[in-house]
């Protein structure tokens, strides 16, 4: 419940009856024209007589003039249209272009241009086409030109240098025939001179000296001695050697300390053929040796000095325990071969070639060294041929 | 947008007094042939006490009803899918307009922007219309 209520949009009482009104007016419409050109109207729209009178309602056909043909044309000055022949500065597209007359152009047909037609016209693509025929035709002509330039020069050259008799003809066959039967190519079993390594540095072919061989096999042997890595390359030489306790001296051809006198024997030390056992140099000449040469293989002993101490040589040499009051006559060494070291204080053996790793030498070609699958690190390999 | 024609808020107070009056809205049914009640979910009601029953008329008291208003102040929507809202005269109302009778106006608004929509309060072909007495007693 409340206090009050509104309706909305809900019919209000109907209102007063009005005044009439005054009565209306109908327009009048009359015909005022009507015929082939022209329909028109008038209308009267007041009471008062006003009227209005309406435009030409018809459509107004085009009035032309006879004058014969079936173009028409306007004429500015009269301001008329007459109907006329074709005129002719007028272009149908029945008209084709010609030097002579303008009309119309077709695009050309690729026979258009093989035929050179004269009533079509080429498009940019065929323009583009020919262009491009055109500029590879050019350099084409230049590189022939280039070409054509040589052929002259070298005609030229031959013309010139020609021989009017050929008199070395024999040369020139014999020359081609050995062209023939050369080498087009390097076989695969010639080495290039890049393949080969540089040798200027290595021996050349070792010669035999004394008391050393050369095999066959280019082994290299010194007789009278054991293994090849303990030989002695020179030859050893007789020496004196004195002791400054006894005065001894050895004499020639063998090393011996001993006394003059004395019937003791000794031998030659530095006979390597192994025929003597050993010599004894000291003053214990109760033992007799007959002279010997030391045997690599077998240690024998060179005695020098007092009772017979033991100094092994072995080898080159070079091996030797202490010797007592040695002196050596150094200018019996040869310097070449065997040379006193005077800072070292000792006696060298010289020009030997000794290596602690190399217990081999072999003579090799080079061929056959590249041949080798396994190279032995602790051989020296000589290639020669 | 018509009202009754025997239906005029003719609403009274007593000078001194708060009251608070209730309106309920309806409207033709989409036959046409009754009401039903108008939506006030999405609306808003401006009340106004005018000077005179003119359209320039000076607004003496100005009220926004809504579902939110003051209901003691301002009056607010009450039921708002029956249509029904108060408006509230308060104490300090009619003293400020004192002892007579003003032309009002009930309007109802857009809720989002205030902006009036229709009036309730239209004015009647005899003269009448919409208005609040404030009385002695």
């Amino acid at each position: 419940m409340v206090d009050f209520r509104f309706y909305i949009n809900r019919q209000g009482p109907q209102g007063k009856r009005g005044i009439k009104g005054e009565d209306g007016f109908a327009p009048v419409i009359s015909v005022k024209a009507d015929d082939a050109t022209e329909y028109s109207l008038t209308i009267q729209q007041d009471k008062a007589g006003n009227i209005i009178e309406t435009p030409n309602l018809k459509a107004n056909p085009l009035k032309v003039t006879k004058g014969g043909g079936s173009y028409v044309m306007y004429n500015e000055t009269d301001n008329q249209v007459y109907n006329t022949t074709k005129p002719s500065e007028l272009v149908t597209f029945n008209d084709k272009a010609s030097t002579t007359q303008s009309g119309v152009v077709n695009i050309a047909e690729d026979e258009d241009i093989t035929n050179k037609a004269d009533d079509v016209v080429p498009t940019a693509k065929q323009l583009g086409e020919v262009k491009d025929s055109v500029t590879q035709n050019t350099a084409n002509i230049s590189t022939m030109s280039t070409a054509i330039n040589k052929i002259n020069k070298n005609v030229t050259n031959l013309t010139q240098t020609k021989q009017d008799v050929i008199s070395d003809l024999t040369e020139i066959r014999d020359g081609a025939a050995k062209g023939l039967t050369a080498l087009q190519s390097v076989p695969d079993e010639y080495a290039k001179k890049t393949d080969i390594p540089d040798i200027s540095g290595k021996q050349d072919k070792l010669t035999a000296g004394e008391n050393i061989t050369i095999s066959e096999n280019n082994v290299i042997s010194a007789t009278g001695g054991g293994t090849s890595d303990k030989c002695v390359t020179t030859t050893p030489k007789k020496q004196t050697i004195y002791s400054t306790v006894n005065e001894r001296k050895i004499f020639d051809n063998y090393i011996g300390v001993g006394s003059e006198t004395s019937s003791d024997v000794y031998g030659d030390i530095v006979a390597i053929d192994g025929s003597k056992s050993y010599a004894m140099i000291g003053y214990n000449y109760n033992t007799a040796y007959l002279g010997c040469s030391p045997r690599f293989d077998n240690p024998s002993y060179v005695t020098i000095g007092d009772n017979g101490a033991n100094i092994n040589i072995r080898g080159n040499l070079l091996y030797r325990k202490v010797v007592d009051n040695l002196i050596i006559d150094t200018s019996m060494l040869d310097g070449t071969s065997i040379a006193y070291d005077s800072s070292a204080g000792k006696i060298a053996v010289k020009n030997v070639v000794k290596s602690e790793t190399i217990t081999n030498m072999v003579k090799i070609t080079q061929a056959d060294y590249d041949a080798l699958t396994t190279k032995d690190d602790n051989t020296f390999y000589v290639i020669v041929g | 947008m018509t009202v009754s024609n025997n239906l005029y808020i003719d609403a009274v107070i007593v000078k001194g007094e708060s009251k608070t009056f209730s309106v309920a809205i309806e409207q033709k049914t989409e036959d046409g042939q009754g009401f039903e009640p108008f939506d006030l979910s999405n609306y808003s009601v401006k009340f106004k006490v005018l000077g005179s029953a003119t359209l320039d008329a000076l607004t003496l008291i100005e009220k926004d009803i809504s579902q939110i208003s003051d209901y003691e102040v301002d009056g607010s929507i009450t039921s708002s899918t029956n249509g029904e809202f108060a408006f509230t005269i308060t104490k300090e109302d009619t003293e400020k307009l004192g002892v007579g009778k003003f032309p009002i106006s009930l309007q109802v608004c857009e809720l989002d922007t205030g902006e009036p929509l229709f009036t309730l309060t239209e004015g009647g072909y005899n003269g009448e219309f919409n208005k609040l007495q404030i009385v002695k007693v």
